[in-house]
């Protein structure tokens, strides 16, 4: 999973899975591949949503 | 006793000497006279009461925004003797005093800014959902700032915030809160929104957020500004000029960023749609998969019966041309010592012959 990509990034790849998968076209090889990728994206938002604290910095005026 | 005699000058110089060791600086509360801007920069106006009035001298950018004679202001500054044009206050800081100045105040603010289009709805920008980093304008002290921690801490995780602690009210709060937009568009990196919040308070303590350099600094902006400001019934003109407005600081947070809880039942719900999908997709083949089966099947069957009867065909064939079936007719075949005997020519006395018939040879002597 690309550190990269943002939360809301990896929503919208996962929603253009799940699209995907609604078209119903048939090609089972695609088909293994993108559920692969949209249970791996799951994870990692489960994770960040679960785990993930707020980092509170106050600045320092100048 | 000698007498001082110094000249003008001296006599100026000592008076501002005076003033500044003193009263270097003094804050007049009164009713506002004479009110003029010249060359869209300087400021003339006097604060007076029943008996007195004082002159004052300042920059249009030290006014809360627009103001109008007969409004109560409460103005600090520093007392100064000009050598050219007398006794004057020069203008630090211009606040309308009580509740009828500061709407009026903002009143025509308001009607100027709108004019410039600083509150245009198709100007605003959307906020990111979620952000990914928030740059927090407020006391940390204050309630507000608590509340909104502790709401965006049980709704979301993984934000970086970084808070710029400002006075909220006051004279330094122009002054802390424009220097705080500034601090957030020179540094990018610091956040992908802006929300300037407090909590409510009195129409005197609100009225910093409808000061005219915090509403330009809110609608100029280089990161989009969500503002939350007192309680719902409490509206300023910083909070017309922001992107995005919340009624109180908790509803900030809730309009930033989306519920955790919620996310997870939602990636519950997206994790059964993939897997019914996969689940879909295999059902699919393997129905095309059993059709193209019955195909091929239905090919093969086709073809072998279509042999089928073509050997039966041929076979019939066979069966009707086969000496055999002559024989069955009645005809017979004669063979001779010399094979068939098709002509009485080729056989001579004496001869052997094997006459078959359908069910069985005779055997014949040729006289």
């Amino acid at each position: 999973m690309s550190k990269e990509q943002t939360t809301a990034q990896l929503q919208v790849e996962l929603d253009e899975i799940i699209m995907w998968f609604e078209q119903g076209s048939i090609d089972l090889d695609d088909a293994v591949t993108k559920y692969k990728r949209g249970t791996d994206i799951i994870a990692e938002l489960e994770k960040r949503l679960k785990s993930a604290e707020n980092t509170i910095t106050k600045l320092a005026k100048l | 006793m000698e007498e001082l005699v110094i000249s003008p000058s001296d006599f100026i110089a000592l008076v501002n000497q005076t003033f500044d060791y003193a009263y270097p600086k003094v804050v007049i509360q009164g009713e506002l006279a004479n009110f003029k801007i010249s060359r869209n920069k300087w400021v003339y106006f006097d604060l007076k009461d029943d008996n007195a009035s004082v002159r004052f001298f300042g920059t249009v950018f030290a006014l809360p925004g627009p103001l109008q004679d007969g409004m109560v202001l409460s103005v600090s500054g520093r007392p100064h003797m000009h050598e050219l044009y007398g006794f004057s206050v020069q203008v630090q800081t211009v606040q309308p005093v009580g509740q009828g100045s500061i709407k009026k105040a903002a009143d025509l603010l308001l009607a100027k800014l709108q004019a410039e289009g600083l509150f245009d709805t198709d100007k605003k920008r959307s906020l990111p959902y979620p952000p990914q980093k928030i740059g927090l304008i407020t006391s940390v002290q204050s309630a507000a700032y608590a509340d909104f921690i502790k709401v965006i801490g049980a709704r979301f995780g993984g934000l970086e915030i970084n808070v710029y602690d400002v006075q909220v009210q006051g004279e330094q709060a122009v002054l802390d809160i424009v220097q705080a937009i500034k601090h957030f568009a020179e540094h990018a990196e610091l956040a992908n929104v802006l929300v300037i919040t407090r909590g409510g308070g009195s129409a005197d303590d609100l009225s910093v957020f409808s000061h005219e350099q915090v509403v330009r600094a809110v609608a100029g902006s280089r990161v989009p500004t969500l503002i939350a400001i007192g309680h719902e019934v409490d509206l300023s003109l910083a909070e017309l000029a922001a992107d995005v407005r919340a009624s109180t600081p908790s509803n900030a947070a809730e309009l930033l960023v989306p519920d955790k809880k919620e996310q997870l039942l939602k990636l519950t719900h997206k994790a059964e749609w993939l897997q019914q999908g996969l689940l879909t997709q295999l059902q699919n083949a393997k129905t095309v998969l059993a059709t193209q089966k019955d195909h091929l099947r239905s090919g093969i069957t086709f073809e072998l019966t279509k042999q089928q009867q073509l050997l039966a065909h041929n076979a019939k064939l066979l069966t009707a041309m086969s000496p055999h079936a002559a024989l069955q007719r009645g005809y017979a075949i004669v063979r001779g010592p010399k094979g068939i005997v098709s002509s009485v020519k080729n056989t001579s006395s004496n001869d052997t012959l094997d006459i078959t018939l359908q069910d069985g040879i005779i055997k014949a002597l040729v006289r």
